[in-house]
């Protein structure tokens, strides 16, 4: 190949690859994720958008599964009860590890671990449950810690759980959001999502003894309808590969009042919502 | 014994001798899996899931370094002429079961996953010869689906050779037809490297570069149809993601 | 692996939105999800079709292909001249979720594999099983039914009996030739060809009867049709009612050993199954009628395809 690819970079707004393609071959470049140099050229190992930070040379492909970064907030199912640490799946390469001494204890945060503790672990996590956390930091064979030392995070309850393309709930400042419809949205980044009844964080601090509980508040049809309304809501996003935020969320909800929560997954209402929802996107 | 190549040249299903049968195939056809993808050549089809790379299922085969590659084939029982359901032992099903993970292993970088697995299910609804080089290629397609870096593409193509003349993805007549040499070659049309090479006849030295050519040609117009379906695929979800 | 682990509370969403008729995707009890369908997708196949139950894309994924082959009649088979005629296989394959990995699925493949040959093997299964004989204790007809599941969300036994009436509706039974000559010894042979004409194939008698199945999954303390993949793992019970066009019950199967039911609880769910049944009939009748429409229409486009395995994965449905 003559031509640097990478020129093109700068001219389209877009360069898409696929496997083998070779980027660049200008050895000021560096290589990022989705790339891989041979013979001091970049080449692509994915299909997917050429993106260019100062030197460095990513690919990013629509479909993969979760690559976390530190720091980003992510819904989980523990697979596993270890003495010490949780295994939590993520969608990710590997299962992430919860520790012990990653969590906030019942009565009072700066409470000491005891041994105690790590008799009963059971009764903070246990296998098939769903925590909201953090990404703390990763291993080096890439698996990634978490924490949930924060009053917002911790075991999820009251809702139920929607699985999207990560690719799609972009990184940002908020992903806990408390629609106006009265149901609480949490954006995991690993394309986990979990929508539930709205309850105000003044009663999450005053109960804050049952963090670990296993019992759901009541919860009436109404919020149960408008729970199924926008968990149907992101499944049509998910599907027509939309980009998942709580205004795309807002929109389609807004959209849909006029069918039944159950029809919204209906092919053309479907289709017919999905249409509205981008026209709106796309006049902000 | 029916010829295999007619006076004028043109072979049982009406092919010139390098003329490969129709390919078609899609990314993206299955939704509980990472990545998955329909192909078909001609009357050969299959389909592929690919799951990963998750956390290891099989704690004995974790390697520390790499992803471990887990490979099931599967053959639907009416894909064959004569209905047959083969058991999940079958010796047939494992060898090319595992000739498609060694051909894979060096190709997918997996040094990227250590203590991981890449799982590829593959599941024959079709069978007309060619069975081992419709999988590379379907698997090839569902991998990138599943965004699974690459160092290539694999891309496979048989050839043979009847009375003296070199023909390109053989059917199951020509495959079945003992006096037919018949070899799968996979290649990584990148750097041209050979990635797998089969043939379980007897072929003159001399006559073995020229079939390994035809099919390395073969392996470069498939190369050029997988690329486009990934393209497509890629192309749409950009759309539809920047819409 | 995470997708059959269920926490405690999402649990109790799933059994009491039942409780109060809503469930966790608006639906009510009763609700079917949308079912797509499609005949005549392999061509080596003496008949097939391939259903999705599922919404926008997902789903349970089902594919059937029949063969008709010729089966030698041997001493001792006359016990029960109907039996063995049609065999029944089904697969779960890895594709649809990876528990069916390996030896994983051996369990629920011979549960569903049992289940559609005690449905179609016998007079409850409604088609002429006479057509199938050739000649009378020596030769006849076997249909292998071979069913895929490929994707996985919940109610794999609806989905099966539905394509898999679908498929048998679809198939084409070779015509024979029976000739009879008289040997030297003066004794009558009978000897048979089957003709390779395609247009002279005929579809099986009695199709139109075969029956379908609606399974009702206990949950908490109700029942509801056609449940998700979690809200299956929050089933309880199971019941399954056969039922054919004529409203006739053609079969009962309670399976799943967590609970069982009151008996006092049953002759409301079987009335259930057959108005359900009833819907179902309806449902998959439109929507054959419109997937021969779809057909009609790639002929107009002078698309010279024929309808291959192909058609429902390359043009996805």
């Amino acid at each position: 190949m003559d031509i640097d690819n990478i020129e093109k970079v700068k001219q389209e707004s877009a360069l898409l690859v696929t496997p083998g393609y070779l980027i660049t071959q200008d050895p000021e470049f560096m290589r990022g994720h989705g790339t891989f140099a041979e013979d001091s050229a970049i080449y692509s190992s994915v299909s997917g958008v050429v993106e260019r930070i100062n030197k460095l040379i990513s690919v990013r492909p629509f479909k993969q599964r979760y690559q976390g970064e530190i720091g980003d907030i992510i819904v989980g199912r523990i697979t596993e009860v270890g003495s010490k640490r949780w295994k939590v799946d993520v969608n990710s390469r590997q299962d992430a590890v919860l520790l012990l001494s990653s969590i906030n204890l019942p009565g009072g945060i700066q409470r000491r671990k005891s041994e105690s503790d790590e008799l009963q672990m059971r009764t903070f996590f246990s296998e098939g449950d769903l925590v909201f956390a953090e990404v703390q930091n990763y291993f080096n064979d890439g698996a990634l810690s978490l924490h949930t030392r924060s009053i917002q995070y911790g075991k999820l309850r009251n809702g139920t759980i929607v699985k999207v393309f990560p690719k799609l709930v972009p990184r940002s400042r908020s992903h806990f959001h408390s629609l106006p419809c009265g149901v609480d949205v949490v954006m995991g980044v690993n394309g986990y999502i979990w929508v539930s009844k709205h309850v105000p964080q003044s009663t999450v601090e005053a109960n804050a003894e049952e963090i670990y509980s296993n019992k759901n508040e009541k919860i009436s049809t109404q919020e149960r309808e408008t729970i199924a309304r926008v968990c149907n809501c992101i499944t049509l996003l998910d599907r027509l590969f939309i980009k998942i935020t709580d205004t795309s969320v807002i929109y389609t909800y807004e959209a849909s009042l006029g069918h039944a929560a159950k029809e919204i997954l209906n092919h053309d209402i479907a289709a017919d919502l999905a249409d509205q929802v981008k026209a709106r996107l796309n006049d902000h | 014994m029916q010829e295999l190549l007619s006076p004028e040249g043109l072979r049982v299903d009406g092919r010139r001798p390098n003329e490969l049968r129709k390919i078609s195939c899609r990314a993206s056809v299955l939704r509980s899996s990472d990545g998955s993808a329909y192909y078909e050549q001609g009357n050969t089809k299959v389909l592929v899931a690919v799951y990963g790379p998750h956390e290891s299922r099989h704690r004995s085969q974790v390697q520390f370094d790499r992803a471990f590659i887990n490979v099931e084939f599967n053959v639907a029982p009416f894909s064959t002429n004569e209905r047959r359901k083969r058991s999940k032992n079958d010796k047939r099903l494992l060898e090319i079961a595992s000739a498609i993970k060694q051909t894979f292993e060096p190709v997918v970088i997996t040094t990227l996953f250590p203590r991981s697995q890449i799982d590829i299910y593959l599941h024959l609804f079709q069978h007309d010869g060619g069975t081992l080089e419709t999988c590379i290629n379907a698997a090839t397609l569902a991998l990138i689906d599943a965004g699974i870096p690459l160092h290539d593409y694999v891309c496979a193509c048989t050839a043979g050779y009847i009375e003296n003349t070199p023909i390109l993805d053989l059917n199951h007549t020509e495959e079945a037809s003992p006096e037919t040499p018949d070899l799968t070659i996979a290649i990584l049309p990148r750097t041209q490297k050979i990635a797998l090479l089969q043939m379980e006849s007897k072929l003159h030295v001399e006559k073995v570069e020229e079939i390994i050519t035809a099919a390395m040609h073969g392996c470069k117009f498939i190369h050029k149809k997988l690329d486009d379906a990934v393209s497509q695929v890629t192309k749409e979800l950009s759309e539809k993601l920047n819409q | 692996m995470s997708t059959l682990l269920l926490s405690p509370v999402e649990r109790d969403y799933i059994t009491k939105g039942i409780e109060k008729g809503i469930r966790a995707d608006g639906r009510d009890r009763l609700d079917w999800r949308h079912l797509q369908i499609r005949q005549s997708i392999i061509s080596q196949a003496n008949g097939s079709a391939r259903c999705r139950l599922g919404n926008l894309g997902f789903g349970t994924d089902i594919l059937v292909g029949i063969k008709a082959e010729i089966g030698q009649y041997t001493q001792g088979d006359s016990n029960n001249p109907s039996s063995q005629k049609i065999v029944c296989n089904v697969e779960c394959s890895p594709s649809a979720m990876q528990e069916f990995e390996g030896r994983g699925a051996d369990e629920v493949n011979l549960e569903l594999s049992q289940l559609l040959d005690r449905l179609l093997n016998g007079p409850q299964c409604g088609i002429d099983f006479d057509q199938l004989c050739i000649i009378p204790k020596q030769a006849y007809w076997v249909l292998y039914v071979d069913a895929l599941v490929l994707d996985y969300d919940g109610n794999p036994i609806d989905a099966l009996m539905m394509t898999t009436r679908a498929a048998l509706a679809d198939t084409r039974l070779p015509k024979v030739v029976v000739e009879s000559i008289t040997d030297e010894n003066g004794v009558l042979q009978q000897e048979f060809e089957v003709v390779d004409d395609p247009q002279a194939a005929e579809p099986l008698k009695g199709r139109d009867n075969i029956p379908l199945t609606v399974t009702l999954y206990q949950i908490g303390g109700n029942y509801v049709v056609d449940t998700g993949l979690q809200e299956e793992l929050c089933t309880k019970a199971r019941l399954t009612v056969s039922v054919n066009p004529a409203g006739e019950i053609c079969g009962i199967q309670k399976s799943h050993t967590k609970s069982g039911f009151a008996p006092s609880a049953l002759p409301e769910m079987l009335k259930v199954s057959q108005k359900q049944a009833s819907v179902l009939f309806t449902k998959l009748e439109n929507e054959l009628a419109k997937s021969s429409n779809d057909n009609q229409m790639d002929v107009d486009d002078g698309d010279s395809f024929e309808p291959d395995t192909g058609s429902t994965f390359l043009v996805p449905f």
